[in-house]
């Protein structure tokens, strides 16, 4: 029997680490924290329960999962729907780290059947895509949340009052019809997470709500790093010459969030990564 | 696409408050293509305002008649924080130019299809876009106030 932990993501969205089965898009049933659950953990709480495996399920090989771009969301295909909710239930209420939802999703004793997206030639991707437009204005709170309670950083509460006013402004000058990007926000909250040497950027936002970071030591040199809501980074590079104090070296590449660093050698930049 | 906007005029294009970054440096967030969306098309190209076809006076003058024309023929609904970046065309053009590594000459062209008389279009920005937006960023003249 495999081990499934739980774990959780930069938006304190639950994560239920089990092997992937195969990436199921068509099944997956996202649950955005807020559908399911309220979640009110401290850091202390949250490194603990991290470290507990979760062996007391009673029947973990009924669980599949598609964890998708940036683990934001969980897939459940319920066999035996009640039976394993509740075991679940009963485990995460224990561990008192889950509230009960007002309006809990109801589940018949028939097999889960995952709800129609689309009814014409969608394939697995655009459901996917669509699933993630439709949930992404959720993310925002979780993430400001996040970065005021648990970004480890100390330059959380500043970030998330930045990411609030752009986003207000993306709200005003669309009429409402266009937000920030919740996934991009997340890529790139994952990515200061993870390389907590990386000073504190500016940001700004590009014509889909995208979070483009900026680090800046003066005008003859400069990083940034375009955050794509799929994952995918987008980064420039301006520096000096140290061989022709004129000259100014430029580089441009494309990797994911959690590859930046390294590829964009941002440990030799010591005004972004300190 | 009409006719090609003369090297030695201005342009200046629609910024929004949230093209800007932390410091109000207007980033090359301005200058990326739109993607198509739900409602909207693709952008082909970057819309800005020709600003030598309003008038041939000084600089501030072109700025003043824009937001004039721009209210009146309710182009847009400028946003508190919006400003307009004024381009000389022929700098941001070389500028594209050094930077590309394909040594492209970006077309900076007057826009007939429907739009204002003064609509003009930054065309040839959609490959190395983040490369083209800098250096079209990097090239802006002068911001002026939207309002």
């Amino acid at each position: 029997m495999a081990e499934t932990n739980l774990s959780f993501d930069t938006t304190g969205t639950l994560l239920l680490d089990a092997p992937l089965l195969a990436y199921r898009p068509a099944l997956a049933y996202r649950m955005s924290v807020e559908r399911q659950s309220s979640i009110t953990i401290e850091a202390e709480q949250q490194r603990a329960i991290v470290a507990q495996p979760l062996t007391s399920l009673t029947n973990p090989s009924s669980l599949t999962l598609g964890s998708s771009v940036g683990a934001l969301e969980f897939g459940l295909e319920l066999a035996t729907a009640s039976a394993f909710s509740k075991a679940l239930g009963d485990v995460l209420r224990t561990l008192a780290i889950i509230e009960p939802h007002p309006k809990p999703i109801v589940m018949s004793g028939a097999r889960y059947r995952p709800r129609q997206i689309t009814t014409s030639d969608a394939t697995a991707f655009s459901n996917i895509e669509s699933l993630r437009s439709s949930t992404e204005p959720n993310l925002i709170p979780h993430l400001l949340r996040y970065l005021r309670m648990l970004f480890r950083p100390s330059y959380g509460t500043g970030l998330a009052t930045r990411i609030e006013q752009l986003a207000e402004i993306v709200l005003e000058e669309s009429d409402g019809a266009e937000r920030i990007s919740g996934l991009s926000v997340a890529h790139m909250i994952a990515f200061l997470e993870q390389n907590p040497t990386v000073v504190r950027p500016k940001l700004a936002a590009g014509p889909s709500g995208e979070i483009i970071a900026f680090w800046r030591r003066d005008e003859q040199a400069e990083f940034s790093a375009r955050f794509l809501t799929n994952g995918t980074v987008r980064f420039l590079v301006k520096s000096p010459n140290t061989r022709n104090p004129s000259g100014i070296d430029r580089a441009s590449g494309e990797t994911t969030c959690d590859q930046l660093l390294q590829k964009a050698h941002l440990n030799e930049l010591d005004w972004v990564a300190a | 696409m009409g006719q090609p906007v003369p090297d030695n005029d201005h342009v200046a294009r629609y910024c929004k408050g949230s093209d800007f970054d932390d410091d109000g440096r207007c980033t090359y967030a301005a200058f990326l293509l739109r993607p198509a969306t739900s409602g909207k098309v693709r952008e082909d190209y970057l819309s800005v305002f020709w600003l030598d076809s309003l008038t041939r006076s000084d600089r501030a003058a072109p700025i003043v008649k824009l937001r004039a024309e721009v209210s009146r023929l309710q182009v847009l609904n400028p946003g508190k924080t919006a400003k307009y970046a004024v381009l000389n065309v022929g700098r941001t053009r070389a500028t594209v130019n050094a930077r590309c590594a394909d040594s492209r000459w970006i077309r900076i062209t007057e826009e007939t299809d429907g739009h204002p008389y003064f609509h003009a279009g930054i065309h040839d920005t959609a490959d190395e876009e983040e490369t083209v937006a800098a250096a079209i960023s990097d090239s802006i003249v002068e911001i002026h106030p939207a309002k």
